[in-house]
């Protein structure tokens, strides 16, 4: 147990912070990123025996939380963005809308691999799927961006 | 915390540099790991209060058949429903494991990561198919209308099926056998539009098609071993004839399985695996004690899950084995029980998995081919029908 613990404990000091701000990232609602990282560090110290890297399993957990979340969000308030963000520079607004209004797998890309800094190996095992595909992904999500910001 | 990489242009960096400024607004609090624990302890007391309810309707439909039971003994009314479900004196019929499907003349791409859960009921294979975006099929018990997402009736080639497509994750399921459902999930996130990612999805269900053990034991042993057919010792440890042996989940090199033994709780023992570099090369801490004929260790305070285990593990053929075991048995138990462990045989194997199988009426399928690109990262598989 108190191997356990001590691990854990050294866990939640290395990736807490970080872990709720890309949560907040993904779904712009500081209490919904605590709720999604909290969810996702509980359930890594549940299954700590079982998991070889603990980060990147924790970091999979939060990414996944934040995709419910935003779930049961769009059907509760409909499509809308839900934005509470109070970033304000010039030009942020529209950047950080129009990622808002990526799937979430491509936000989800984005801010692993920009925010992160997270290389597409990493963001594949995050995200469950092959590097190819985090390839594309991040690929058509910085095209959207960019369009966006552009027009 | 700005990430520039070398490679990002000047829009990437601003964007770097955006998400790092927007990720600075939020504060965490300081009180998180008390609300993770919290939310721990909820967890666990949710868990039991559900495992007492199950119990508590087990008793209830036991004492319920019970009462039929006995009602039929003493004359009850004569049965006039229908007279293909009259009670007989014949045995309970047992529902068969999950019917084995496959993808007809598709390729399935499994990756490294790539995580099977092959249960006595249930299959569910992660994997990419022909159609991009369609990244897991599996097939368990269940039936149309059963479910508790918001599905929908839709058709799909004429069959009964029902979506749950307004979602970034869009599933389509339908009967497949009687008492069990197929289901394929898709990502938009790989596949572009929705529509397009429904359409390839039922494309895929039009070409499912029954498949032999042979196919969906090559397929689990191409995505447990990506390629190193070798290092399958691991793997087919087992216990041959003990009821309900069976592979729960692997993790590219790593395996775990449940062994069961009959008359003891179902999670006393959990064997896993590892034949990577570090399991394959260092064992857990703990005093020394002789297994199988090999060095190993005992640890008597591990936890796994919500349960105190107590943990025997040794190396054998590259492989680091750890048995857990809980209070219903003691050291020496689990030490004669890792004893009686074999190697086992294809045939031996194949009755773990496969411990019954659904009826003859299968077509013959072929397996065609099995290739690799040699370094074990990917395996590609096809599995067709037979001329």
């Amino acid at each position: 147990m108190g191997t356990r613990d001590d691990g854990f404990e050294a866990l939640y000091t290395r990736e807490y912070e970080p872990m709720v701000r890309v949560a907040y990232l993904l779904l712009d609602s500081a209490d919904a990123a605590q709720e999604a990282t909290h969810d996702g560090f509980a359930k890594v110290y549940e299954r700590w025996d079982r998991i070889d890297d603990h980060g990147a399993y924790l970091r999979t957990c939060v990414v996944n939380r934040c995709r419910d979340l935003q779930r049961r969000r769009r059907l509760e308030r409909g499509r809308t963005p839900d934005r509470t963000a109070t970033y304000t520079e010039l030009g942020a607004r529209e950047l950080l809308d129009a990622l808002a209004r990526l799937p979430l797998k491509q936000r989800a890309a984005v801010v692993l691999r920009y925010y992160e800094g997270l290389s597409e190996a990493d963001i594949a095992l995050a995200l469950d799927m092959p590097v190819g595909t985090v390839k594309s992904t991040v690929s058509r999500a910085l095209t959207q961006l960019r369009e966006a910001v552009e027009r | 915390m700005t990430i520039i990489d070398p490679v990002f242009d000047a829009f990437e960096r601003r964007l770097a540099d955006q998400l790092s400024t927007q990720a600075t607004t939020v504060t965490a609090p300081d009180d998180g790991l008390e609300q993770i624990r919290g939310r721990v302890a909820r967890r666990r007391r949710t868990r039991r209060a559900g495992w007492l309810a199950a119990a508590a309707a087990l008793v209830l439909v036991v004492g319920i058949v019970g009462s039929a039971l006995r009602s039929t003994d003493h004359g009850g009314a004569p049965y006039v429903g229908d007279p293909t479900s009259v009670p007989t004196d014949a045995p309970p019929l047992l529902l068969p494991t999950a019917p084995n499907l496959g993808v007809g003349l598709a390729t399935w791409q499994l990756d490294r990561g790539y995580r099977m859960l092959l249960t006595d009921t249930s299959r569910t294979v992660p994997a990419r198919t022909s159609a991009p975006g369609v990244v897991e099929f599996s097939v368990g018990p269940g039936a149309i209308g059963d479910g508790t997402l918001p599905w929908q009736p839709i058709d799909v080639a004429g069959q009964r099926a029902e979506g749950f497509l307004d979602s970034d994750t869009p599933r389509i399921r339908w009967a497949v056998a009687p008492g069990y459902v197929a289901q394929v999930a898709g990502s938009t996130g790989t596949s572009g539009t929705l529509d397009a990612l429904v359409a390839d999805m039922q494309q895929v269900i039009a070409s499912v098609q029954p498949t032999d053990e042979a196919a969906m034991l090559a397929l689990l042993d191409a995505g447990a071993h990506s390629g190193d057919r070798e290092a399958s010792n691991g793997f087919r440890l087992g216990r041959p004839g003990a009821a309900g042996t069976y592979l729960r989940q692997s993790f590219g090199t790593q395996l775990a399985s449940t062994l069961v033994v009959p008359g003891l709780p179902t999670d006393t023992y959990q064997l896993r695996s590892d034949s990577t570099s570090v399991g394959a090369d260092r064992l857990p801490g703990g005093p020394p004690i002789e297994v199988r004929g090999r060095p190993g260790v005992l640890d008597t305070q591990q936890d796994l899950g919500d349960r105190a285990h107590h943990l025997i593990a040794w190396i054998e053929d590259g492989w680091q084995h750890r048995l857990y075991f809980t209070d219903a048995v003691s050291t020496d138990d689990a030490l004669a029980f890792a004893e009686s462990l074999v190697v086992l045989d294809d045939d031996d194997w194949r009755a773990a998995v496969f411990p019954r199988t659904v009826p003859g009426d299968l077509p013959d399928v072929t397996w065609l081919s099995f290739t690799s690109d040699g370094d074990g990262s990917t395996a590609t598989t096809v599995v067709g029908s037979g001329p």
